[in-house]
């Protein structure tokens, strides 16, 4: 027979002041388990979640990313002719030709800057129809060749001259900011868009850089990338828009890999932590165990009953981590360069808990702490009983 | 009985619990450790040169080319002693994952620019210069790829969509062991050819005759192409190779939170030890006080004690972060940074302070209630 649960959160609560010590550093670890995670979830959700697998991006063959890329307008004609492009209202195709540049922005608060993308882009880029989401939140949209631009509101933030109303000058010529754009959470959010033809003529280009298209039907996929590449005049490749945001990613790897390094290295610390309060805990008690053993529990009710102290001090400490983490956490937001990836453009993302993320750093919590307690424990269940009663 | 004897006494009293805590303490300052020193190296990675060098490049962006009769114009400059053109190839080795720095460089002149560089045979320099479809790979590049004077190196560029065939003529030394090697030069009127002579030029570098000339050469170069049709920004090699730094966003706001939160969290933890040892010793504590040990005495024990932990435990952490070494070297390969890395001393004295702090404030309330302990009510406590 064990004994009742009363029992063990009654004693983890009887020594308030080194529970709350341990309940906090225990608190700490989970906040940087999901300020870490929420970085790399950040990254990933501003690149994987950009781009439908519905729509297909053609790039200039052997282009690694749409800024090294070369689409002719021929090419992009010959291309809204093709039956897998799906077709909208007024049986217009649904496909956008877009020109993606870099100018060098200097951050808020920085001398230095990073490389934005300005993105050209035809009405129709905005339409839902597309699968872009992207919605003007504040101002209005950009007059065709007109000097206007429209920026995300990652980018409002993060660069100076990037706020409504204000004046950006490159190219030989002042571009106002008219609108704040809201890309949800893509890449889009990094970008800054533009008229195409404005922004074609202003860098001196004659060619866009990308097509993007819906498909008609998602089985036509295979069928139009095969016609695509198969074609000798065309020189192009395509690819779903989803794919060439996920090989994005690629670049970022080893972040990834130094987060979740240092999420271990400091987890090794809290389980010690954790095994230190329930040794604590089970030498304080070393005559109560004795009792308890003595009036005929067995080892085993004593093992759980220090096991169950271990899981409440980890869900204490675990809830009293995850639920700041989670609130504050979503609230930042950064911005790194993405070299491996060949776009060379700064990535603006806000940090990303899911409520996934909450759970694991919660259930992470738990089990570190009960095993971390299981030593103490074990010991606890192990004692001779007539020597414990025996010690003062 | 010397005082060390009764902090050691104090520290074996409950060796787990120590041994504990001190594994704690060593996971660590073992994490923040390796966190501050790769900060500290993604920082530091620039190279520090003896030579006065500034780069020209477009002012709109490094993915905007410049124009090559712009040569002339900056050699002709007060001040500047050579010119050299710099174009980023960005090319793929077979695979690619295969990723090192190609730059098409003018093969006549590029050695006057970075002697403090590169060392390389006159033999090869002229090699270079006779050969048009010519390479020179440094020393890095050879070790990895094993290449042999008068191979054929094929790249593809995915930018230009150009696919050179070249020839290793030279191999260059880098004369400063710690910064990467692995750097390839090829003609620029062979990159210039295979894509119909556009006339164009990624970068200049400018080396200058002194010095003390290049902030008055850097605003003269910009001034100069101001309101042209290819605007410049002519920069110091530090302040260009820092721009990528910074384009690797806030790493170092990002590690000042992750190491708070850390020693916070340890601190904690070293707290909480500390606070149940001198717990259970308070009629230890009594006694003592009653044999003729002073209050500032009692307090010099229980944070010797402290420190004592933080100091085996910090210890631990540091040198496991030092024993590293060879294996971030190694890691070098995918990282660029860690190329030729060295544990910054810096970092590893920020490391011992941070545990020597810890030692102290986690001992510092336990310590100063033990004490002020009054006697009388020490020894009446039933522990």
């Amino acid at each position: 027979m064990g004994l009742p649960l009363k029992y063990s959160v009654r004693n983890v609560f009887a020594r308030p002041a080194s529970t709350l010590l341990t309940a906090l550093a225990i608190a700490l670890w989970a906040f940087l388990f999901i300020f870490l995670s929420g970085f790399v979830e950040g990254i990933r959700e501003a690149l994987v979640s950009t781009g439908s697998a519905d729509n297909v991006l053609v790039l200039r063959q052997g282009a690694s990313s749409e800024t090294n890329s070369g689409v002719t307008r021929e090419q992009a004609q010959v291309l809204s002719t093709l039956t897998q492009v799906a077709r909208g209202k007024a049986d217009t195709p649904l496909l956008v030709s877009e020109a993606m540049v870099l100018i060098n922005l200097p951050k808020v608060g920085s001398q230095y800057g990073a490389n934005v993308g300005i993105r050209g882009v035809e009405p129709l880029s905005f339409d839902p129809q597309m699968g872009r989401h992207v919605k003007i939140m504040q101002g209005r949209m950009f007059q065709p060749m007109s000097g206007e631009l429209v920026v995300s509101r990652n980018v409002s933030g993060r660069y100076q001259n990037c706020t409504l109303g204000s004046t950006l000058h490159f190219e030989h010529r002042d571009w106002k900011v008219v609108g704040v754009f809201d890309a949800g959470g893509t890449a889009f959010d990094s970008e800054i868009w533009g008229d195409r033809e404005d922004v074609l003529q202003q860098f001196k280009r004659n060619a866009f850089s990308s097509v993007t298209f819906r498909l008609a039907s998602p089985g036509g996929l295979k069928e139009v990338v095969a016609l695509i590449a198969g074609d000798q005049r065309l020189q192009l490749e395509a690819r779903t828009e989803r794919s060439y945001y996920e090989a994005q990613q690629r670049g970022m790897e080893w972040i990834k890999f130094i987060f979740y390094a240092l999420a271990v290295v400091f987890s090794v610390s809290m389980f010690f932590a954790a095994s230190n309060a329930i040794y604590s805990a089970v030498q304080g008690r070393t005559r109560e165990i004795g009792t308890l053993r003595a009036i005929g529990f067995s080892g085993g009710a004593v093992m759980q009953v220090f096991l169950l102290e271990a899981l409440v001090l980890g869900i204490l400490g675990g809830l009293l981590g995850s639920i700041p983490a989670s609130l504050l956490v979503p609230r930042m937001s950064t911005g790194i360069t993405n070299f491996g990836s060949s776009t060379f453009s700064d990535t603006s993302f806000h940090f990303h808990v899911s409520p996934q993320l909450f759970g694991t750093s919660l259930l992470l919590c738990c089990l570190i702490s009960v095993v971390g307690g299981f030593l103490p424990s074990l010991r606890a269940s192990s004692m001779q009983i007539t020597r414990v009663l025996r010690e003062q | 009985m010397t005082h060390f004897g009764l902090v050691v006494r104090g520290l074996t009293r409950k060796k787990l619990r120590t041994l504990f805590t001190v594994a704690s303490l060593a996971a660590t300052l073992f994490g923040l450790t390796l966190l501050f020193s790769l900060v500290w190296a993604i920082q530091n990675s620039g190279r520090k040169s003896t030579v006065p060098r500034v780069i020209t490049h477009s002012a709109s962006s490094l993915a905007v080319n410049l124009i090559y009769p712009m040569r002339q114009k900056l050699e002709s400059m007060d001040g500047v002693a050579a010119v050299t053109p710099y174009s980023w190839f960005g090319g793929i080795y077979k695979d690619r994952r295969n990723f090192f720095a190609q730059f098409a460089t003018d093969p006549r002149n590029v050695w006057d620019l970075f002697p403090d560089v590169w060392e390389i045979s006159e033999a090869q320099k002229q090699a270079f210069i006779q050969t048009r479809t010519g390479a020179v790979a440094g020393e890095g590049l050879i070790a990895k790829y094993g290449w042999k004077l008068g191979d054929k190196i094929s790249l593809q560029s995915p930018i230009y969509g150009i696919s050179p065939e070249l020839t290793l003529v030279g191999i260059m030394k880098g004369k400063d062991p710690d910064q990467p090697s692995t750097v390839m030069y090829f003609q620029h009127d062979y990159w210039q050819e295979l894509r119909g002579n556009p006339g164009d030029v990624g970068s200049f570098w400018l080396r200058l005759k002194n010095p003390a000339d290049v902030p008055r050469v850097m605003r003269a170069v910009d001034q100069m192409f101001y309101n042209s049709d290819h605007e410049t920004k002519t920069e110091t090699e530090k302040a260009f190779q820092l721009q990528f730094v910074s384009m690797l966003g806030n790493i170092q706001s990002l590690a000042i939170f992750v190491g708070t939160l850390a020693v916070v969290s340890i601190l904690l933890i070293v707290g909480n030890t500390m606070a149940m040892a001198v717990r259970e010793r308070t009629s230890e504590v009594a006694v003592l006080k009653t044999l003729g040990f002073t209050a500032s005495q009692v307090l010099a024990l229980v944070l010797g004690e402290s420190m004592a932990i933080a100091c085996l435990g910090g210890g631990l952490g540091i040198l496991a972060a030092l024993a590293m070494t060879p294996a971030l070297r190694a890691a070098g390969q995918f990282a660029p940074f860690l190329q030729g890395y060295k544990p910054a001393l810096p970092i590893f004295v920020l490391a011992a302070g941070l545990t020597l702090g810890i030692g102290l404030l986690a001992g510092a309330i336990p310590a100063w209630n033990s004490s002020r302990l009054r006697v009388v009510e020490g020894l009446r406590k039933v522990v």
